[in-house]
């Protein structure tokens, strides 16, 4: 411990030591190297003679540098003191350690007593233990005797014990082997009693097996039993029905085969009908072409007969008209020669009678030769206006008669169109009829197909019923077979259990011949419902099958029968009308001809009577002819006469237009002299009038002239005073009053210039009558207009000018009250401009501008910035916005 | 704001009307609107600038604009002239000195092509003073004979407030008919 102690202590000494040592060694090293570096070997590490080495080193210039030589002084200088305070730290500290080693060796000391009496302690704890043991061990053996000799007393006792267990032992094993015997004996009783008892139970519970399975077959077979009755029942119920069914069957059979039969015998009547009737159609058809033909041909007569009787009707009308009109003219020429044989006979007479007799009679001659000659003109006039009435009927007549040629020939050309259309349709109706005889034939094939079909369909039923009945059988027959299998092993089973079982044997056979009674009389039944059911159906589907085929049979028929009865009844019909048509046709034709042959005898008479009327007219003629030359001549002496006196009055009425027109020539004169009188008087009350104002005017001017020189004494003061104002000062800020000057001026100069110019053109009398009030402004405007004639000569005169008035506003008071109405105007206007909202301020800019003298492009921007404002939804940026140092709108500080 | 108003107005009022009263300085021009305005005689001062107020009358509304009629600033009308329905021309029949000036001023007013649809009514104002100059009389000074335009002449006195209801009421049927 304490080597170890010291060893450490020792290590740690050392260890102070080495360091110490280094410590000691290390400022030396150090600086040996400092000096190495130098150069300059210095071989006492004393700090007073470092620098004076080092100066000499710097001295000797050995080609160390100084800069180097510098720091390594330093870090010398440094390294010393440093080494120095380590030193007397270690010093303390070997002193500290020194403290501690006299410490650990009282330690040291301290713990050697504290062992020695720590053993002396452990000395006496081992004395101490040593008697204890002792009393110990004498204090067990004392205990050990004791309870030996007890123990001994004890066996004693219970070998006495056990002699007596023994004997009791061999007498109780005594008793056990009697009762062991005694115990096998009974066993082997037990065990045969058993073996026969599980031999009778086994017996017994196979026949119980035995039985229970009998039951079930039993149970079963009755089920069987039951079900087959109940099928059988079901299938006597279907045999009641499919009888019924079969008679229902029969009896619609022999229904339809009675209305089968009628039918056929209808169907057999309506088609020899139907022959009949197409035979009649065809028959009838031709008759209609034949009938069409004859039309065509009679027709075509018909029109050839028209046209000439109506050629003939024209002819005969004419000649009449002509005949009537020359035998009326004859007539009347007749007459008149009568009337002038008349004449002709007084004049004979009269010329027998004396002088002044035979002038009344010539004189009464005239005027009967007058009157006959306006007679005559009446008549004529009579005769032109009948002959053109006759020629206007004549004209009528023939467009009747044209007329009815067109429509009668309209009339034609329908009848043949009619009678085309109706070719067509009966064409048509045949044709029809002909292709719903084929589709009936379509049908009743079809029909017939259907049925086949449909026999085809109930011979396939039959067949399947048969499979289904022999599979029937064919089950039977099986479980026929099971059962008697059953039956047989039942009969083994039962024979082997007749011993045991006689009742159950004799009960079963009983069930059994039940049973077999059963099945006997079940497979007769069923043998007989196969037969009689396989009876009914083929009565049943031949039943069907017949009802089927005369069903079809029937609705053919019955279609053909309503078909060909729609045919002939329609066949009919149109043969009636074909019929009515044809007599129809006939009748027409017959008045027709009938109507030509009294047109023919017509015309023979007329020829006739026109042959008279020819001869008659060319009489008349000749009369007419000699009758107008007489008439002639009578007509040119009067038209003579009316000339003259024709001539006479042209003269007389020349001669009043001229009297008229000197009339009024005169009148004209009168109304001249009047309007220059009213005129001379206006215009006297005008002279005095314009004398006045004349007056007025002179004076006004004389006025105006007194002003105007004061206003050119002012003028000449304000130069001179301007003159002296100039040479007397130049005021910095003239410029700018000079701008406002400049920008206020235009427009006043603008508004006066009209004004202006009308007072220098025209010297107006309204002007000067204007009054007081407006005199003083009108001069002023006068002055301000002759100060700004003056001034254009030159620009920096009139600046000079307005320079100099500023200051003096109130020498001229006219000039300033203009220039001061004009500003107060702007800034006015100015003001409401601003103030008043968008839509007032859209009106005002017209005067704000006018007012600053805008641009139309500002004049623009202001308008759309303010409709921009006016409107609601408009753009987030004012319209027409120019960026920069052009730009007119402050930007927005967003 | 404006548009707001303009839009409210024009959803419950009929469309205004702008009408100008223009004159020389002195017809009655201020007094004439505030006396249809207000109802009653204002004292006026002359006009440098111009009045703006809205008179109702039947179911229109009009906006009346009174330019002031001195010598200086008469050049300025013509810059209200656009979008004019009608302009009251107010005459001081007791002037008869500058009826000539007054006359002038009608007939250059009439030749604007701006004012070509304008109605024009005419005010003999002052008829309340003896010896001012008849209706008839006014008119043949401005010789409203020859005057194209749809017009009527009133006899008028601003401070009697005769004439004025009639006037205007003539104006508002005009100016229905009108459009």
């Amino acid at each position: 411990m304490f080597a170890k102690l010291k060893e450490k202590i020792q290590k740690e000494g050392g260890n102070v030591s080495e360091t110490e040592r280094n410590l000691s060694s290390t400022p030396v090293h150090g600086v040996n190297t400092r000096s190495s570096l130098s150069g300059a070997p210095v071989q006492s590490p004393a700090t007073k003679e470092k620098p004076i080495s080092d100066t000499d080193s710097v001295q000797n210039l050995t080609g160390s540098p100084a800069s180097s030589q510098a720091s390594d002084e330093a870090y010398a200088n440094a390294s010393k003191e440093d080494l120095v305070a380590i030193l007397m730290k270690r010093t303390e500290q070997c002193k500290k350690y020194e403290g501690k080693i006299s410490e650990y060796a009282a330690v040291i000391k301290e713990k050697n007593r504290s062992l020695e009496k720590l053993e002396t302690a452990l000395e006496k704890q081992q004395d101490a233990t040593a008697k204890r043991v002792q009393e110990l061990n004498e204090q067990y053996q004392l205990s050990r005797i004791k309870l030996s000799d007890e123990y001994k007393e004890e066996l004693a006792k219970k070998d006495q014990g056990i002699k007596e267990l023994t004997e009791k032992l061999s007498k109780a094993k005594a008793e056990k082997e009697e009762l062991y015997k005694k115990e096998e004996l009974k066993e082997e009783l037990q065990s045969f009693t058993t073996q026969e008892m599980a031999k009778v139970k086994h017996m017994l519970l196979n026949t119980q097996e035995e039985l229970t399975k009998c039951r079930d077959l039993l149970s079963s077979k009755e089920k069987d039993a039951e079900s087959s009755e109940k099928r059988t029942k079901s299938l006597e119920i279907d045999m009641f029905m499919l009888q019924e069914k079969l008679k229902q069957a029969g009896s619609e059979r022999g229904k339809l085969e009675e209305q089968c039969s009628a039918h056929s015998a209808l169907v057999t009547s309506l088609t020899r009908e139907k022959l009949t009737f197409e035979e009649r159609v065809n028959q009838l058809n031709q008759e209609l072409t034949q009938k069409c033909n004859q039309l065509k041909s009679l027709q075509a007569r018909m029109t050839e007969l028209e046209n000439e009787h109506q050629a003939l009707v024209r002819n005969s009308d004419l000649y009449k008209n002509k005949t009537t009109k020359l035998l009326e003219e004859k007539d009347e020429h007749i007459e008149h020669l009568k009337e002038r044989v008349k004449t002709l006979d007084q004049r004979h007479q009269d010329q027998n009678l004396s002088g002044d007799e035979r002038v009344k009679a010539l004189e009464e001659e005239r005027e009967v030769l007058e009157k006959k000659v306006a007679e005559m003109r009446e008549q004529l006039n009579e005769i032109k206006s009948s002959w053109s009435e006759k020629i206007t009927q004549l004209e009528d007549q023939i467009s009747h008669l044209n007329s009815k040629i067109v429509e009668d020939s309209e009339e034609m050309a329908l009848s043949q169109k009619s009678s085309e259309a109706l070719r067509e349709n009966l064409h048509k109706e045949i044709e029809q009829l002909k292709a719903k005889l084929e589709d009936a034939e379509k049908r009743a094939l079809e029909n017939w197909e259907l049925a086949k079909a449909k026999d085809i369909q109930y011979e396939k039923q039959v067949n399947q019923l048969e499979h289904q009945l022999s599979n029937i059988k064919l089950e039977k027959i099986d479980t026929d077979t099971q059962l008697k299998a059953q039956i047989s092993s039942l009969e083994s089973q039962i024979a082997s259990l007749e011993t045991a079982k006689s009742q159950e044997k004799k009960m079963l056979q009983d069930k059994l011949a039940h049973f077999e009674n059963l099945e006997k009389e079940f497979v007769m039944k069923e043998l007989k419902t196969e037969r009689v059911i396989e009876n009914l159906e083929e009565d049943n589907s031949r039943l069907n099958m017949d009802k089927v085929k005369k069903k079809e049979k029937i609705v053919k028929l019955k279609q053909e029968l309503d078909e060909s009865r729609s045919q002939t009844s329609a066949q009919q019909q149109k043969v009636q009308s074909l019929e009515e048509e044809l007599n129809n046709v006939k009748e027409k034709m017959e008045s027709f001809q009938k109507g030509t042959k009294s047109k023919q005898s017509e015309l023979q008479k007329c020829i006739t009577e026109k042959d008279e009327l020819l001869l008659r007219n060319a009489e008349l003629s000749q009369q007419l002819k000699t009758a107008q030359l007489t008439l002639q001549e009578e007509r040119r002496t009067q038209k003579d006469d009316f000339r003259e006196k024709s001539d006479s009055l042209d003269a007389l009425q020349k001669e009043y237009s001229q009297l008229q027109q000197q009339l009024q020539q005169y009148e004209q004169q009168i109304e001249d002299m009047k309007g220059a009188h009213q005129q001379q008087q206006s215009s006297t009350t005008h002279v005095e009038a314009l004398e006045q104002t004349i007056k007025e005017l002179e004076e006004q001017l004389t006025e105006k002239n007194r002003a105007l020189k004061k206003q050119d004494q002012r003028l000449s003061d304000l130069k001179k005073t301007l003159q002296r104002e100039l040479k007397v000062q130049a005021l910095p800020n003239d410029d700018a009053l000079d701008l406002r000057g400049v920008n206020l001026t235009p427009p006043t100069r603008r508004k006066n210039s009209p004004s202006r110019l009308f007072s220098l053109s025209e010297m107006s009398p309204d002007q000067k009558v204007s009054g007081h009030s407006s005199n003083t402004d009108s001069s002023a405007m006068y002055q301000n207009g002759s100060q700004i004639n003056s001034s254009v000569s030159t620009s920096s005169n009139r600046k000079l000018t307005q320079n100099s008035t500023l200051p003096r506003e109130q020498r001229f008071e006219t000039a300033h009250l203009e220039k001061d109405i004009n500003f107060q105007y702007l800034k006015h206007v100015v003001l409401k401009f601003m103030l008043s909202r968008e839509t007032e301020a859209i009106q005002l800019i017209k005067a704000v501008s006018v007012l600053l003298k805008f641009t139309p492009d500002e004049q623009k921007l202001i308008r759309d910035t303010l409709e921009w404002k006016q409107s609601w939804f408009g753009g987030s940026q004012p319209p027409a916005v120019v960026k920069g140092q052009l730009a007119k709108v402050i930007p927005p500080s967003y | 704001m404006g548009g707001i108003l303009s839009y409210f107005s024009g959803l419950f009022g009929s469309k205004e009307r702008r009408i100008l009263i223009l004159g020389l300085d002195g017809a009655g021009k201020t007094t004439i609107l505030y006396k249809l305005q207000v109802g009653e005689v204002v004292t006026t001062i002359p006009t440098i600038g111009f009045n703006v107020e809205t008179v109702p009358c039947k179911n229109l509304k009009f906006q009346v604009w009174d330019l002031g009629g001195q010598t200086s600033i008469r050049p300025y009308w013509r810059c209200y002239y656009s979008n004019t329905d009608a302009i009251i021309y107010v005459v001081d029949s007791m002037d008869r000195d500058r009826m000539g000036i007054a006359k002038q001023e009608f007939v250059s007013l009439l030749e604007e092509e701006e004012l070509k649809k304008a109605v024009i009514v005419v005010f003999a104002n002052k008829q309340d003073i003896e010896g001012a100059m008849t209706v008839s009389e006014v008119a043949n000074s401005l010789g409203l004979a020859g005057v194209k335009h749809k017009y009527q002449i009133f006899k008028t006195s601003a401070i009697k407030g005769w004439g004025l209801d009639e006037a205007m009421e003539w104006l508002g049927n005009t100016l229905t008919q009108q459009k």
